[in-house]
């Protein structure tokens, strides 16, 4: 009740200055706040989520013809190919997101200025899958020292259904928690099946951010 | 009763308070939170907020017992329009007072 009383005077004043979009990041288990926004109009859109570091994951300890290792930032060409399959399949449905594709360049400059780093799954000498991690994300737990947080990933599709990703994950987290982190942040969309499907087997999500788009005739 | 107003300075201390306890009834839940203080964090969050777009607080008596703000407008995210996202953070106390 007292929630959609905030949002109606809030909302007022802001579709008055011509704001028509609305996001808002709720606790996930803020059940009430939850429940109050979704009957007002917003849905799901994005989910913070995070797991300890020292969980088990996978009962494999390797996968016959697959190599997991560390990248060096001097070798991201070969990460070039999926980071554009990644693209590809976030402009299809259900998704529907928008990027500009990445050349060598843009590739670079952007691992560089977040300094990421890229563990990567290699078949036959070719990079098939990556995480690609960061020291921030996009809340203020996210800079916590001891934690680190995925900003991206990728399994080439031909390879799913193997364990490969889990393996890949299980690969970084061991090495991580050798550095001292002890958690692990992802954030990701809800209609990706894929990674919501994924992130879910290990990781638990703390925030829902949910949006509402109200109709631009209204001004 | 329960009042509105806009969300100015003078609540700023209470609303962090509120936004902590909201935090940590998330991480009695999710123990993989970081146990951290965040006080100092979420009020230059909240005090950037009052200052670029002030929001709505909700009063019992002189009390805050909730709020509602947002970061300015972005342009052009996720549409060619005007964006606004906001930071919730709702409070116990008006479960505490049956509403």
């Amino acid at each position: 009740m007292i929630y959609s009383k905030l949002y109606q005077k809030a909302a007022k004043k802001w579709v008055d200055e011509g704001i028509l979009s609305h996001g808002i990041a709720l606790y996930a288990h803020n059940t009430t706040a939850v429940e109050s926004f979704f009957r007002n109009g917003f849905g799901l859109r994005c989910i913070d989520a995070i797991a300890s570091i020292d969980i088990k994951i996978t009962k494999h300890e390797n996968i016959e013809d697959v190599k997991m290792e560390e990248i060096t930032l001097d070798k991201l060409d070969c990460l070039l190919p999926l980071k554009n399959k990644l693209i590809s399949h976030l402009s299809k449905s259900p998704v529907f997101l928008t990027y500009n594709k990445f050349d060598r360049e843009k590739l670079k400059s952007q691992s560089t200025a977040r300094m990421s780093r890229f563990f990567t799954a290699s078949s036959e000498e070719k990079v098939i899958g990556y995480i690609e991690i960061t020291g921030s994300g996009e809340n203020f737990t996210c800079d916590d020292k001891g934690t680190i947080n995925i900003c991206g990933a990728y399994l080439g599709e031909e390879y799913r259904g193997r364990g490969i990703f889990d393996l890949l994950l299980s690969f970084m987290f061991k090495k991580l928690q050798q550095e001292g982190f002890e958690q692990c942040g992802v954030d990701y969309e809800s209609f990706n099946p894929a990674a919501d499907k994924f992130w879910t087997k290990y990781f638990t999500p703390y925030t829902y951010s949910m949006t509402r788009r109200i109709d631009e005739r209204i001004n | 009763m329960l009042k509105f107003e806009v969300l100015e300075k003078r609540f700023l201390e209470e609303a962090v308070s509120l936004a902590l306890t909201e935090y940590n009834e998330e991480y009695s839940v999710v123990k993989d939170l970081p146990r951290n203080d965040y006080r100092e964090t979420v009020y230059n969050l909240l005090n950037d907020m009052i200052d670029h777009n002030p929001g709505i607080v909700a009063l019992d008596g002189s009390k805050v017992v909730g709020f509602l703000t947002c970061y300015a407008p972005i342009e052009n995210f996720f549409v060619k329009k005007k964006v606004l996202f906001r930071q919730f953070m709702l409070m116990e106390q008006l479960r505490k007072i049956g509403i």
